[in-house]
């Protein structure tokens, strides 16, 4: 295991545990897990800050990739489900 | 030559017995009968449905698989397999389509002076396939579980599944995937 992924352990541990948490919670509880490393602060709470951000990005393709293909003039419809 | 059912299904049954080269065989197998799929819904369906990722992975499975003798773990492996196959399908049609673009582009930009919108799916497909390589980095199983849920539309319950993890950490999993993701990315 190389050290990098061993940080990203760190930060998925920190993350999962902040990102349950009240948002009113969250920065006290951020500063305690990270206290002494300026730089994992940071990453994590940048993930926080996409998290929060991120919506329903990524939760499907982008519609009509491939349906759009034949014809790429037209856009193909947005029928998004769960 | 089509592969029959009782190949893949074999495959599957060495894999799970540990024969290392049974993935490297497989993997074409899945990749030549997704991307044929691909193009007979893309034949039958026209330009104005967007085409259900999941539906082909199913729709490969049902028919590549005897289901009388695989077992979860077999189904787990071939759903695995088959994330990856689409993921190269659908990066392999992206990169077909960028290229296209850009060279339609270039026409209209010398003809009118103005640029043409980019093409945001293509690009996006593009942007996640690299970004999924140093997650792999990182955690390779995190990077499988993107690949089920993004590229194979996998819900996060089938995704759980077929990682054999619980859905609970595959719903923590993804959230941080998808915020690192966002991030590197860029706003969409």
């Amino acid at each position: 295991m190389t050290s990098d992924s061993e940080r990203w352990r760190t930060i998925k541990a920190i993350f999962g545990e902040v990102a349950a948490l009240p948002s009113a919670e969250r920065p006290a509880r951020l500063a305690a897990l990270t206290m002494g490393d300026p730089a994992l602060h940071a990453e994590v709470a940048a993930l926080l800050a996409a998290d929060g951000a991120v919506g329903r990005r990524f939760e499907q393709l982008p519609p009509g990739l491939l349906a759009n293909l034949p014809r790429p003039t037209t856009r193909g419809s947005d029928s998004s489900t769960d | 030559m089509e592969p029959t059912q009782s190949d893949v299904t074999r495959l599957l049954g060495l894999l799970s017995q540990g024969d290392p080269d049974a993935l490297d065989r497989l993997m074409p197998l899945v990749y030549d009968e997704l991307h044929r799929l691909a193009a007979s819904y893309l034949r039958r369906e026209r330009s104005d449905h967007t085409l259900g990722a999941t539906a082909l992975v199913h729709e490969a499975f049902l028919r590549l698989v005897d289901q009388r003798q695989v077992d979860w773990e077999g189904r787990s492996h071939f759903f695995g397999i088959a994330a990856q196959a689409m993921r190269r399908v659908l990066v392999d049609h992206a990169r077909r389509r960028s290229a296209a673009k850009r060279s339609r582009n270039m026409q209209v930009t010398l003809d009118t002076g103005a640029d043409v919108a980019t093409d945001g799916g293509a690009d996006e497909v593009l942007a996640v396939d690299e970004a999924l390589e140093r997650l792999a980095h990182l955690d390779p199983r995190q990077a499988r579980l993107v690949e089920l849920r993004y590229f194979a539309g996998f819900s996060i319950a089938e995704a759980a599944e077929a990682l054999g993890i619980s859905p609970a950490t595959a719903k923590r999993d993804w959230a941080l995937a998808r915020a690192w993701l966002h991030r590197e990315l860029g706003p969409g």
